[in-house]
């Protein structure tokens, strides 16, 4: 019996063949990249790299080693996303830590002349055991050339921790005088408008202060926390916080600052009806 | 289905599998806007470990540290550090900075011994 079909398992071979190489090209096996750029890196990737800068620029106080660090981003906007980061980064995991390192940063970008203390070293020198538990011998190099011990290989203690050169101390924001409350107004703008707490820091002499902390307690509830600086374009003091209609909020900025108490949204009216307003405070160093 | 269509079958399937192979990796490769710090070039991997380092001096939290260095060679944090020291040697960084890297290096050798577990 003669079999009379066409050419169309070649076709069929074709298309099973394609669709494999397909799968396989970008699904199974893709391609990888090595030796690549930061300017590269996806969007979490940059999120852990910027946040790395941020907390060893608190160690360091190098704003020009954080800028250059940060550069290797080739970020359009990097203030912005450090300021968009660090809200995004307290609103979903409440990390302050890292949230105030990169408004600090980001107030030091903005701000060139703002210094900040550098965080004191907590670790100190370990002794060298002996120099064979390297897995590899240019690491046991390296780390002969940097703790030498003695050549017995009995374990020595390693030379003290020679302090390097670090930038000057200066007056961090949060730290001096206590912070008080100097004005407190209520603000009625729209009915739409979402009702804020708006908070203004200075110091004594009356300019903006950046990064400082300002800590927020609503009754029977656990205190959150949020800082200054992260709306250039307001204020490099502002900072504010949304506030629930009828809450009553107790409000302290700075640690140790002046403890206010009873904040709640205004009743503000329009047309005949109310409407919950904000509230704008302003404290100052005395 | 005889022999010769058989082989021809399995030409064309081979003919296809190649050209999507080649669509994969040559025409259309995933976007190269999409890497990890694990793929980064060793300098920078190196002033990465570094940046650990330096918070690892201040905080003092071995545990932090590995997670962080765990973003550019997963599971190995020691190679991680050793590596970069070789790098950061050959780029010619500051004593102060190596130093930084040695300690951390240190702590994590003294870990991994104090668990009994190699790097």
């Amino acid at each position: 019996m003669n079999e009379k079909r066409g050419p169309l398992y070649l076709l069929t071979g074709l298309i099973i063949g394609a669709v494999i190489g397909v799968i396989v090209s970008l699904w199974i096996l893709p391609v990888s990249y090595t030796e690549t750029e930061p300017p590269t890196l996806r969007t979490d990737q940059r999120e852990v790299f910027r946040s790395m800068v941020a907390r060893a620029f608190l160690v360091e106080a190098d704003i020009n080693r954080a800028k250059a660090r940060l550069n290797l981003l080739q970020d359009a906007a990097p203030v912005e996303d450090l300021i968009a980061q660090a809200q995004n980064l307290l609103a979903t995991s409440g990390d302050q830590a890292n949230a105030r390192a990169m408004a600090l940063l980001a107030a030091s970008f903005s701000q060139p002349g703002l210094m900040i203390t550098p965080l004191p070293a907590v670790i100190t020198p370990v002794q060298v055991v002996t120099p064979t538990l390297s897995p590899s011998p240019s690491v046991t190099a390296v780390t002969a050339t940097l703790m030498p011990t003695s050549t017995q290989g009995q374990a020595t203690s390693t030379p003290p921790n020679v302090s390097t050169p670090r930038p000057s101390a200066t007056i961090q924001p949060t730290q001096g005088s206590p912070f008080q409350l100097i004005s407190n107004d209520s603000i009625c703008s729209s009915p739409a408008s979402t009702p804020l707490l708006m908070v203004y820091v200075q110091d004594a002499q009356g300019n903006p202060l950046q990064g400082v902390k300002i800590e927020i307690t609503l009754v029977n509830a656990a205190p959150a926390y949020f800082y200054t600086g992260l709306y250039p374009e307001i204020s490099l003091g502002y900072a504010d916080y949304q506030m629930q209609k009828d809450a009553l909020y107790s409000l302290r900025v700075g640690d140790g600052g002046q403890l206010v108490t009873g904040l709640q949204a205004p009743l503000c009216d329009a047309n005949g009806s109310s409407y919950p307003g904000s509230l704008k405070l302003v404290f100052q160093q005395p | 289905m005889s022999r010769g269509r058989w082989f021809g079958f399995i030409a064309a399937m081979l003919v296809g599998l190649t050209a999507g192979l080649v669509y994969g990796w040559v025409i259309r490769p995933s976007s190269v806007n999409n890497t990890t710090l694990a793929s980064m070039r060793e300098d920078y991997k190196a002033d990465y470990v570094l940046m650990v380092a330096e918070t690892y001096q201040t905080s003092g939290d071995l545990s932090q540290a590995s997670q962080d260095l765990d973003q550019i060679l997963p599971g190995k944090p020691l190679i991680a550090v050793q590596s970069a020291i070789i790098t950061a040697q050959q780029l010619g960084y500051a004593t102060a900075d190596l130093k930084l890297m040695a300690q951390l290096e240190t702590a994590l050798k003294s870990a991994i011994t104090a668990v009994g577990a190699t790097p």
